[in-house]
């Protein structure tokens, strides 16, 4: 290989391969989360992951579960990965997974409000997350239906 | 001595009332399971504003949860497990639409996306693992999307509990349409 091409190959730019990460509970109210983390991942031509964390020892109990099965049959629609982790730590799971899982992108619900205690004692998980996986972004998926006058 | 104890004591105090402030805060998702389940079930990129009004009233009369179901044809060229991404871009908002016109109704709502080879195929695929109480389906008439009635008399000798047929309206609310200006986003119109 000639000098100039391989200083043509090294300066070309490189596709970014985009992957995105959404962190799902099995609520209805996540759904939305998967939506929106579908629709960024066919706008930047992106694989999808959803996450789900469970306590270790819960996972039997919630495989069974009619949600879960929800939860797979949307995936399988929308052509996502479901990942099922166990783990006590959440941002534990999440960093390892991520970089697993080569996640460039993080999207996640509104987070629900800690307790006092919480707040003075550990940093919310979305700091935890940015501090963590410091080359990822991060979206938080707003809930559009708690605006005041509910418009769409 | 007396000086740290008050600052203590005063400390405890501030303590006990930011816990006991934080408990009395209202819970930010104030929807959760209701006491039964309604099957709304539609299909293409149009939905029948008659149709959703009358499932929304059902829900908010009984309680219930609204579940509403995209109904997604696979083409006999596809393995019945493939993605559907076409598909899904009409379905999402769509489902958006419904979420937050339930919403501001007070009912809660558990969105769903059911496939099949044909609409018959994913109803019966969805009667196998949702439960619900009734079901409101949108027949179809002339120029609007919805059921034929060859399948909705399907559905009455197929689907158990209670059916209720909307006869659609003359004209169609709700669309999902691809805009062009940016990009691919979707924009749900009125």
């Amino acid at each position: 290989m000639v000098r100039e091409d391989r200083l043509a190959r090294t300066a070309a730019p490189q596709a970014v391969g985009e992957r995105l990460l959404a962190l799902i509970t099995l609520s209805p109210q996540s759904q939305r989360v998967v939506r929106r983390a579908w629709r960024s991942a066919q706008r930047l031509g992106a694989e999808l992951d959803l996450l789900w964390i469970v306590k270790p020892g819960q996972l039997m109990h919630e495989e069974a579960s009619s949600e879960l099965a929800a939860v797979r049959r949307l995936a399988s629609v929308l052509g996502a990965h479901v990942l099922v982790e166990e783990g006590d730590v959440m941002i534990d799971v999440i960093t390892r997974v991520a970089r697993e899982r080569g996640t460039t992108y993080i999207l996640m619900g509104t987070p629900p409000p800690r307790s006092g205690w919480q707040r003075l004692t550990q940093p919310s998980l979305l700091f935890q997350i940015l501090h963590a996986l410091p080359g990822v972004d991060l979206r938080i998926v707003a809930d559009r239906t708690q605006r005041p006058n509910g418009e769409t | 001595m007396t000086v740290l104890v008050v600052i203590l004591a005063v400390a405890v105090i501030a303590l006990g009332a930011f816990t006991v402030r934080e408990r009395t805060r209202p819970s930010v998702s104030p929807r959760t399971n209701a006491a039964g389940r309604i099957l709304f079930p539609f299909l293409g990129t149009e939905l029948s504003q008659r149709g959703l009004d009358a499932a929304l009233r059902i829900a908010q009369i009984d309680g219930a949860t609204l579940v509403p179901v995209y109904l997604a044809r696979v083409p006999m060229h596809l393995p019945l497990d493939a993605a559907l991404p076409i598909q899904c871009d009409s379905a999402l908002p769509l489902l958006e639409a419904i979420e937050q016109r339930a919403v501001r109704s007070g009912v809660a709502v558990d969105s769903r996306i059911e496939r099949g080879r044909s609409y018959r195929h994913a109803i019966r695929e969805l009667i196998e693992h949702e439960t619900f109480d009734a079901t409101v389906v949108t027949a179809a008439d002339s120029g609007t999307t919805g059921l034929l009635p060859d399948e909705i008399s399907w559905l009455l000798e197929n689907v158990p509990g209670e059916i209720i047929v909307i006869r659609p309206g003359t004209q169609v609310d709700l669309s999902a349409r691809r805009t062009r200006r940016r990009g691919r986003r979707q924009a749900v119109k009125r």
